[in-house]
């Protein structure tokens, strides 16, 4: 679109360009169809505003409106200090709080998964690599101190790594 | 977005250039500041400053004077609250704009979901006689064209941001100049043309897509 055009485009929808730039306006515009079907578009929707323009009559408010506003945020300082909790921004900050707690929660669960596995691994790893039962020569008989002095031999004497 | 500033001619004279204003220097921001520290007349000087301004946009949406004044009334209420969160980067006037249209749509929000609520518990047989009697009335009364236009219009600003929505009906509605509205919101004119020019072309393709799913 040409800038000439897009500058003016405010004051033409509003009738405010006239003399010689509303016809090199119109000109500029007649030598870009695309932009003139752009711009009689911007008008159609610019109509639709007058479905909420008011006149200045219209739009009287009485005397005792001010009193009215004090009724209204008088009532609103009363409210009970549970709202605060049903208040949007509130609302806001306990869902954060609460996807925090989660993941939180989440982290320790995972965490807490993983240190179990890691004792299982130990355990698993103790029972696996149980050194070989030796097997003691001891010759018992019916002596109790001749069975006192092989046994002590066998458990004193170096053992085989 | 590049492509758009780009083709929008920049100003450079000094005619042309709007200055950018400093609302916290303005009278008016004199009062907000009392008002935000709690002085009641102030508020009140405020709320008839601008009570007007507001009721009228409201009315013109909800066409309804008691709806009007009672959701004008929570606006300035609302305003009361928010008051110390009022920072002056636009004009106050701008800012309970804001506020006004996002109650308007509030309001026109729950409305229908109250019409939905109390149409899906009506039975068949209430269904049957309510759909007789608007046959029969539709008959007769004559439409509603503003009605009608009124909410295809809001349906069609819901497509655009919220500031998007503020200048087109400062523009349209209540018939403010670029420079006028460069003034209020503190933005330059060629600013205010670029964003109202890309406004537009959001509400044309908004229509277009309403248009192409009624089909």
């Amino acid at each position: 679109m040409d800038p000439f055009v897009k500058d003016r485009i405010e004051e033409y929808l509003t009738g405010d360009l006239l003399g010689s730039d509303l016809e090199k306006f119109e000109e500029k515009l007649a030598e870009d169809p695309e932009a003139m079907e752009l711009i009689e578009s911007f008008g159609e929707s610019a109509s639709l505003f007058e479905a909420i323009r008011v006149e200045p009559t219209e739009a009287t408010l009485g005397g005792d409106f001010y009193a009215h506003v004090q009724q209204v945020i008088d009532k609103e300082k009363e409210i009970p200090f549970w709202a605060v909790f049903t208040e949007p921004f509130m609302l806001k900050r306990m869902a954060f709080g609460a996807l925090m707690w989660m993941f939180a929660l989440g982290s320790l669960t995972l965490m807490s998964d993983q240190s179990t596995a890691r004792s299982t691994d130990l355990a698993d790893m103790i029972l696996r690599d149980q050194p070989a039962v030796q097997l003691f020569q001891a010759r018992m008989i019916s002596g109790l101190e001749q069975n006192r002095e092989a046994m002590l031999g066998v458990v004193l004497a170096p053992r085989d790594e | 977005m590049a492509t758009l500033t780009a083709t929008f001619p920049t100003h450079t004279d000094t005619a042309t250039r709007t200055k950018r204003v400093a609302f916290k220097d303005t009278p008016e921001a004199e009062i907000v500041r009392r008002a935000q520290a709690g002085d009641q007349a102030a508020f009140r000087t405020l709320v008839e400053q601008h009570q007007s301004k507001v009721f009228s946009i409201i009315y013109g949406i909800l066409r309804k004077r008691n709806d009007a004044e009672d959701i004008a009334q929570q606006v300035f209420a609302k305003i009361y609250f928010s008051l110390k969160n009022f920072d002056f980067r636009s004009s106050l006037l701008t800012w309970m704009y804001k506020i006004t249209v996002n109650e308007c749509y509030d309001y026109l929000r729950k409305k229908k979901v109250r019409k939905l609520v109390y149409e899906s518990d009506m039975g068949q047989d209430d269904e049957r006689t309510m759909e007789n009697s608007q046959l029969a009335t539709d008959k007769t009364a004559p439409i509603d064209r503003r009605t009608e236009n009124r909410d295809y219009l809001m349906q069609l600003l819901s497509k655009v941001s919220e500031e998007e929505r503020m200048l087109l009906i400062q523009k349209e509605v209540e018939g403010l100049t670029v420079q006028e509205l460069a003034a209020e919101t503190g933005l330059n004119e060629n600013t205010i043309k670029v964003k109202l020019f890309r406004a537009r072309k959001k509400l044309v393709s908004a229509a277009s897509k309403l248009e192409r799913a009624a089909v």
